[in-house]
């Protein structure tokens, strides 16, 4: 591996993602249409797509960011081995509500991996507007891999929306190839609730004018559990607008890692690139990394980045108890209340409902 | 005579983890049905006292007796003490990002509820609830949907923690210096939404630097906390007294005798 991808994986090794035997033993099998994917259906297609469709793409992230071993591996499973959703909204045309993927993995036990492949298109049309709410399910062995691609294409003047919900309880590898046209607007959400071991890369370019990019995320781990971020955004012209606003939770001894990379071209004037990271720890043991990492080649830009790690706020625990909520039901509501502005960013009345009542389960076994 | 609320006995506390001795020997009976004021110079152990009495624990006591409506307030937890009915209205109210008003406060009331044994409060009920108490101090809806506490001015703050007491029905309510950073308006309007929720049935003890409050709450009680020490009860005369003539005079009489 050379210096960019050893500095890229610092914190999470990918022999999982080829050798079981790390997690536990058994083999690794492909598994083939056991994957349960919901989806409306006339704007969603379920069926993977070819890997030579993605090349052009692929070619194009590659310039800036090399060569990915997650993409690779991805790539270089046999489109026979692939699944996952293609989603094509014609121009001029404005999806109403929102469109649910469920992906619901079948249960396995122990000491039996499989490994999942998808592979997802999102393309989207001029002056088009989609939202999209992918879910992960599964009640999975940690054995068990899932190496996830989605690559989103917002034609000029769109707006895409996608949330992105992992509780996987596997071994879950996700790469999101972003490419925002002129004056588009995409916004990407990802909620990683229950992961064994999870690595995610999104990898954006915002490619013409006028584009802009909004990532944010949740993490929580607990246990030995790992969760590790990485967000590369590529400011490739003049204009454009980028946003990363990430927040995580470890308790236990787990780990989460956050790291952010803003690349600002030379000829990207006019840039405004922000990004903020902010994470509590609920153990002694409990890691966190947060890696801000800007490159800025254009003089005439605003970046900004802020990351912080604490602890819940004893004070308001005080306060909360005072009013006579429990001191385990204090904590819980201090961390809802922590991550609660991701959820109200989706402004999806019906979602926030629901991630606010998984993120409460969630905490429920912390 | 009137039912016993608050019994403080030879009351000692400190810095937790430190020797530094803050409250020397209180003694305090409070009934049902008054309302006291507790006053005296910066550092004399007010809120320590309030402190204490809510069970925070950056505070031991060391020695003495507390007793709440007939049992052990010393062995409660923070959250049992606020179930059995003691409020405590901070100094610096803390805001809780991302916590609705609402949300925190019906968890408040159904957490109290479900430690008294009693069912939850219908959505209904407790929705028409914050309505009625919210114009007690003229807050309106308009908190309601926010944060705990976040953004809101220190008027608001002031005003939030009478609201919740309003929703929360103490049966004594310790207030902290809540007439402190309050212009006249805001003063009057904390002021009356107290004297407004005093029954038979509860107790107010009200901490505060200024005669100005007790304007509006009319105290049964004064007292002067001087060292870690009450050194001189009276009626209610004893706040102008103090205003005017300041602290000197008594200190010089009754403080440190040791």
């Amino acid at each position: 591996m050379d210096r960019i991808l050893k500095e890229r994986y610092k914190y999470t090794p990918l022999g999982r993602l080829t050798d079981p035997s790390q997690a536990g033993d058994g083999g690794l099998t492909p598994a083939l249409s056991e994957i349960e994917a919901e989806a409306a259906a006339c704007l969603c297609r379920k069926e993977a797509v070819a890997s030579t469709e993605l090349t052009d793409i692929i070619a194009k992230a590659q310039e800036h960011i090399g060569e990915d071993p997650l993409v690779t591996d991805n790539m270089d499973t046999a489109d026979g081995q692939v699944q996952g959703v293609q989603i094509e909204i014609p121009a001029d045309y404005t999806a109403e509500g929102i469109l649910y993927i469920h992906f619901r993995y079948p249960e396995t036990t122990a000491g039996n991996g499989h490994k999942y492949t998808l592979r997802n298109s999102v393309r989207v049309g001029r002056n088009s507007s989609v939202r999209i709410v992918v879910y992960h399910h599964g009640t999975l062995a940690p054995q068990t891999v899932v190496n996830s691609l989605t690559a989103i294409d917002a034609g000029a003047g769109a707006s895409v929306e996608v949330i992105e919900v992992a509780e996987t309880r596997a071994a879950y590898f996700g790469t999101v190839l972003t490419s925002a046209h002129r004056d588009s607007h995409i916004k990407v959400t990802t909620v990683d609730l229950d992961n064994d071991y999870l690595r995610r890369n999104q990898f954006v370019t915002l490619n013409e004018q006028g584009a802009e990019c909004d990532l944010e995320g949740v993490y929580i781990t607990d246990r030995l559990q790992h969760c590790d971020n990485y967000v590369r955004m590529h400011h490739a012209v003049p204009h454009c607008n980028s946003n990363q606003l990430f927040k995580g939770v470890a308790e236990d001894e787990s780990h989460a890692i956050f790291t952010g990379q803003i690349y600002v071209a030379k000829d990207a004037q006019k840039t405004v690139a922000l990004q903020e990271n902010h994470n509590i720890v609920l153990s002694d043991k409990a890691k966190i990394d947060t890696r801000p990492q800007l490159e800025i080649y254009a003089d005439d830009v605003k970046c900004n980045h802020g990351a912080t790690i604490g602890r819940l706020d004893p004070e308001a625990i005080y306060y909360m108890r005072q009013r006579g909520i429990g001191i385990e039901a204090a904590k819980r509501l201090q961390i809802e209340g922590f991550i609660d502005d991701i959820v109200d960013h989706t402004k999806i009345e019906d979602l926030q409902h629901l991630l606010r009542d998984k993120v409460a389960k969630r905490l429920q076994n912390i | 005579m009137s039912q016993n609320i608050l019994e403080i006995k030879k009351l000692h506390a400190s810095v937790a983890d430190e020797d530094k001795e803050i409250l020397k020997g209180i003694d305090l009976t409070v009934n049902a049905g008054e309302v006291h004021a507790i006053m005296g110079p910066n550092g004399s152990g007010k809120s320590t006292l309030a402190s204490v009495l809510a069970g925070n624990e950056r505070f031991t006591v060391t020695e003495g007796s507390v007793t709440f409506s007939g049992r052990n307030l010393l062995e409660m937890s923070i959250e049992e003490r606020a179930a059995m009915g003691l409020f405590l209205g901070f100094q610096y109210p803390v805001e809780i990002p991302g916590v609705s008003m609402a949300s925190f406060l019906r968890l408040a009331m159904n957490q109290q509820r479900a430690f008294r044994g009693e069912e939850p409060i219908p959505s209904g009920d407790f929705l028409r609830l914050m309505r009625q108490k919210s114009e007690i101090v003229e807050l309106g809806d308009k908190l309601m949907n926010r944060a705990v506490n976040e953004g809101f001015s220190g008027g608001e703050k002031k005003r939030n923690e009478i609201f919740q007491m309003a929703m929360l029905e103490p049966k004594l309510a310790v207030l902290d210096e809540t007439d402190s950073g309050l212009d006249i308006d805001a003063l009057r309007v904390v002021a009356t939404g107290v004297a407004k929720l005093k029954r038979p049935d509860n107790a107010t003890v009200v901490i505060t630097h200024y005669q100005r409050l007790l304007d509006y709450i009319v105290p049964d009680y004064v007292h002067v906390l001087y060292h870690g020490r009450i050194i001189y009860s009276a009626g209610k005369e004893l706040a102008a007294e103090l205003e005017e003539r300041g602290y000197d005079w008594l200190i010089r009489e009754y403080g440190d005798k040791e």
